[in-house]
């Protein structure tokens, strides 16, 4: 019987004016986004190469001496841009595609009566863009656009906002309609129970939707890879399968809250009044609104006050080390005690600087979960997130990619030293020229970083979200159940 | 009879569940938004005094002329609560160098806000009243036509003596009132809520400025009315009108606003070719500037090439900028100094160094003023056009047309945001003027402080007003003359189908 409610409902729908208006909507802006997002990947994955290519230039031209590479090390990181940006933008641009590194070699000078001896910063991490020394962020502003303001149209929008949208539209006079015209009544004449009137109701108007949103995947992925620009892997696949079954696991939501709404609500038209305000506040304002407030239930230091704080601690640090330096570093081995605590001072203050750093970064990053978890009460932020997780883009993609940069400065450091150590004739102190290996180094030796894009970890930042739209899908289904078993049909 | 007509009509609407529910809602949204709005903008408004203070303070010590490079801020715009347009996304604060003609990209912003945070999309109270009052209009229309002729009442009304006109006009007036009634409850609300809390203050020009965003807003909801009102006459179902407005509305109000932007921000690249050669012809200036400055250094009778002339003494202050932006071919040069003291041995050579900088400062001002000849067209060429562009697209939807016409009004449009620019480069020149009328480069004081610092008490400060009512309005004119138009032409085409139809 199930399978007659659904087909009689499907012919339906199919033949009806949304549903036309539905397909074309999606496929124009899935057609739109994948031509858009052709040009955008080559650029991004063209500037990406350029800056790789150009680091490892200067990474090679280092290693001539392994204080040297100490020095500049590989300079800037890069992060990789992810083929699948065209499912959700993670509004990549504001993230920025880099973790800079410290090349600048500023200097701090050590005095004891006539003679003096110049300590030179060595390479470190430097994640926040705007604390990137404040002197010269005072000096060189962004670059601003002065374009209108937009939301990108991706996969991610056309989910969030029109899926949901008709899902609604599929619904809000399913049973209200029925309701109102009477064949309701004559269809529960029948044996036929509840259950099985709603299910068919859920299942016809979830292969409706489900067929526009298959047809808007195949043509603009098929856009996509015949252009060959983008190159897929397996795993890629994966994700895509991942994120068009999240897409449907969301559009069901909707379906059952337009069910759940029309079974409570006497006439089709206002339930939709009522679907369509929902829809407007959950879907539109919430996630957007909500997000501002993150600056506001989480603090962090301004700029400048972190700034000054970086200050003081780093001086504390050079006073402590100055006061216990008797003499300049010499070149000998073993290493004077002088040499040693130099190259202790310079190691520890670019520990010191990356600690804070990090932790600067960590406070501001904090304040974005907020804002994000806040958001998660609207399922279209959750869907966004979702996606972004399985495109690999947005925020979680960036953490990783800290994360990675923070490992690699590690093996870096580590290389360093262990370089050092298999130069018998060095004085083992690395952090100022006289106590480090004197010899070249091997640049194959030297351990390159490349940004990975992994599977786990990018799902293991999407699960929550997923998990979260389950629940959203399973308390709507429950009530929507519920609320039809209880109604009565007059 | 048209009395009649457009009482029942008036009724019709107000005792719906849809309006109840719509207004309500639309009120709640109201409260929530200018509250999260005054917050910001108050936040804003502590961040620019500070900086304003600290400035300030700066600028009082500067001891030499030679060191003048005050800073200049603009504050927050008040009625950034009904439309925050670009006013925050823009930069904010501007240090002045007399080498250097100001720009947008030359800003920064003092506000310390998260720049992760600060991308979220803002919500405004004209973006409320753009989604959901939109949606009520359309929710009023679908079925203003179609539905009356299902159900028959449409024939009843005709065979009175009530003209085709009359009933369509009814319509109208009757559902423009039910929705100006929401629009105008949400404005007193928003007032209320932001006079009572005091720290915004409004002048009288404000009030009409906010007159002028109630009235846009009138004619847009106008707008959309009659487009829904268009597709229920020319549409036999009220089903199908219900249909097509929906999706008109999803279109008009949030699809098409950010694809046609998307699709102008990728497509239209600013040309690498014209920054490579404006930029080039920037550096040739600069390179003649520097060539001047080499030749002169090698004919004075001072040996050495430096600009410090053997001065001795304590030199507390020597500044020099260099600093470029290809991209936004920012190229500042820019050099300071403060002798605190200089020994009485190199007193003989305070001639040379005053005649350096008498020759030499003027040559680099007409360069920075050359510079700037080049710079401008090029970023209009570059950039503004672009966001020209895009805003012409823009204005396909009448709900774009209505934010560019409301950030008009509000003054945080991109015009009202590059005003201060202007203002800046005028602050500029009076800075140049000053510096000729002090004749200051040919003074001891344009590098030297030993005998005593400058007085600044006369130097002219900045000011900076927002632009006045009729500017505002001017630029909000066009788009409210495409909304009306859009007005007119709808409400024709309705009546002109709507009297050819069979009932």
């Amino acid at each position: 019987m199930i399978f007659h409610i659904v087909k009689r409902e499907l012919y339906d729908h199919l033949s009806s004016l949304r549903f036309a208006l539905t397909t074309l909507l999606i496929l124009i802006l899935m057609i739109v986004n994948a031509i858009v997002y052709l040009g955008e990947y080559k650029q991004r994955m063209g500037e990406y190469r350029g800056q790789v290519a150009w680091s490892r230039n200067e990474l090679k031209s280092r290693c001539t001496t392994l204080y040297r590479l100490a020095l500049k090390g590989p300079g800037h990181l890069y992060k990789k841009p992810s083929p699948l940006a065209f499912c959700a933008d993670g509004r990549e641009k504001v993230l920025l595609g880099e973790v800079r590194g410290n090349t600048a070699g500023r200097t701090h000078r050590w005095r004891s009566g006539d003679t003096s001896y110049e300590f030179t910063e060595i390479w470190g991490l430097i994640y926040p863009p705007n604390t990137d020394l404040l002197f010269i962020a005072e000096m060189i502003p962004g670059e601003r656009s002065i374009m209108p303001a937009y939301i990108k149209i991706d996969w991610g929008f056309v989910t969030a906002v029109l899926l949901s949208f008709t899902g609604i539209l599929f619904t809000f006079d399913a049973i209200s309609g029925e309701q109102e015209r009477g064949t309701l009544r004559l269809m529960l004449a029948n044996s036929i129970s509840r259950n099985t009137v709603i299910f068919g109701k859920f299942l016809s108007a979830f292969f409706t939707i489900a067929i526009p949103v298959l047809i808007g995947v195949i043509v603009s992925t098929s856009i996509i890879y015949l252009s060959e620009a983008v190159q897929f892997k397996g795993s890629h696949w994966m994700r895509l399968g991942f994120i068009v079954c999240v897409a449907l696991i969301y559009t069901s939501i909707f379906i059952f809250l337009g069910l759940l709404v029309s079974s409570r609500v006497k006439e089709s038209s206002t339930s939709l009044a009522i679907l369509l305000l929902i829809w407007t506040v959950w879907v539109v304002l919430m996630p957007n609104a909500l997000g501002s407030l993150g600056n506001r239930l989480q603090s962090r230091p301004t700029p400048k006050e972190f700034m000054a704080q970086v200050q003081d601690s780093r001086e504390d640090l050079q006073t402590r080390y100055f006061a216990r330096i008797k003499e300049p570093p010499r070149q000998e081995s073993p290493a004077t005690i002088a040499t040693a605590l130099g190259a202790e001072y310079v190691n520890k203050d670019a520990e010191l600087r990356d600690r804070l750093r990090a932790g600067y970064l960590f406070t501001e990053l904090r304040q974005i979960q907020t804002a994000r978890s806040l958001t998660r009460i609207s399922p279209a932020a959750v869907v966004q997130y979702a996606f972004e997780g399985l495109a690999g883009t947005g925020l979680p993609r960036h953490l990783d990619f800290i994360s990675q940069t923070r490992q690699y400065a590690k093996q870096f450091r580590q290389f360093l030293i262990d370089t050092d150590r298999a130069d018998s004739e060095s004085p083992h102190a690395i952090g100022v020229p006289e106590g480090t290996s004197q010899k070249p180094v091997n640049f194959d030796a030297v351990p390159k970083f490349e940004d990975q894009h992994r599977f786990g970890t990018d799902l293991n930042a999407a699960i929550i979200d997923l998990l979260l739209l389950i629940m959203f899908l399973l308390v709507l289904f429950v009530s929507t159940f519920l609320s039809f078993l209880r109604m009565e049909i007059g | 009879m048209f009395l009649v007509l457009l009482k029942r009509e008036i009724l019709a609407h107000l005792i719906t569940f849809r309006f109840a529910v719509t207004v309500i809602a639309c009120l709640l949204l109201v409260v929530i938004t200018t509250l999260i709005r005054i917050d910001d903008y108050e936040k804003r408004l502590a961040g620019y005094n500070t900086a304003r203070n600290a400035n300030r303070e700066e600028l009082l010590s500067t001891r030499t002329y030679s060191l003048l490079m005050p800073k200049v801020d603009r504050p927050p715009n008040p009625l950034s609560i009904f439309n925050a347009g670009m006013d925050n996304r823009l930069g904010n604060t501007l240090r002045i160098y007399y080498t250097n003609v100001p720009v947008l990209w030359d800003a920064q912003t003092h506000s310390s806000g998260n720049i992760f945070i600060d991308h979220f999309y803002r919500i405004d109270l004209i973006f409320i009243f753009q989604f959901v009052l939109s949606l009520l209009a359309l929710l009023f229309a679908y079925d203003a036509i179609a539905g009356e002729r299902e159900t028959g009442t449409m024939r009843l009304t005709m065979s009175h003596s009530v003209r085709r006109g009359s009933i369509l006009t009814a319509k109208y007036l009757g559902a423009m009132t039910c929705l100006i009634l929401p629009l105008i409850m949400s404005f007193i609300i928003a007032l209320i809520w932001i006079v009572s809390i005091g720290s915004i203050v409004f002048s009288g020009e404000d009030f009409l400025r906010i007159a002028g965003i109630l009235l846009t807003s009138i004619i847009y909801l106008s707008a959309i009315y009659l487009v829904g009102l268009f597709i229920s006459t020319s549409v036999h179902r009220t089903a199908t009108a219900l249909m097509i407005s929906l999706f008109v509305w999803v279109v008009l109000v949030l699809v098409y606003p950010s694809l046609s932007v998307s699709v102008v921000d990728q497509l239209i690249k600013p040309q690498g070719s014209r920054v490579d050669s404006s930029y080039d012809a920037m550096r040739q200036i600069r390179l003649a500037v520097n060539k001047e400055e080499v030749e002169y250094l090698n004919n004075d009778q001072i040996e050495g090439e430096s600009d410090r002339f053997n001065l001795d003494g304590a030199l507390t202050r020597g500044l020099h900028v260099g600093i470029g932006n290809k991209r936004t071919l920012m190229r500042i040069d820019f050099k300071g100094y403060d002798w605190q003291h200089i020994s009485s041995e190199s007193e003989k050579f305070i001639p040379h160094a005053i005649r350096y900088h008498q020759f030499l400062t003027p040559l680099r001002i007409d360069a920075a003023e050359k510079m700037g000849l080049i710079r401008l067209p090029t970023l209009e060429q570059l950039r503004f056009r672009r966001a020209r562009i895009a805003r012409n697209l823009l204005r396909l939807s009448p709900a774009a047309m209505y934010n560019l016409a409301t950030q008009a009004w509000a003054g945080t449009d991109l015009y009202g945001v590059v005003d201060f620019f202007e203002a800046a480069r005028q602050y500029r020149r009076t800075l140049v003027n000053y510096f000729y009328d002090k004749d200051a480069f040919s003074s001891r004081q344009w590098f030297a402080s030993d005998k005593g610092a400058i007085d600044l008490d006369d130097l002219p400060r900045f000011v900076y007003q927002r632009a006045d009512l009729w500017t505002n309005a001017s630029r909000a004119l066009p788009d409210l003359q495409l909304l009306l138009l859009l007005n007119v032409a709808l409400f024709l085409l309705t009546f002109a189908i709507f009297v050819r139809q069979e009932i």
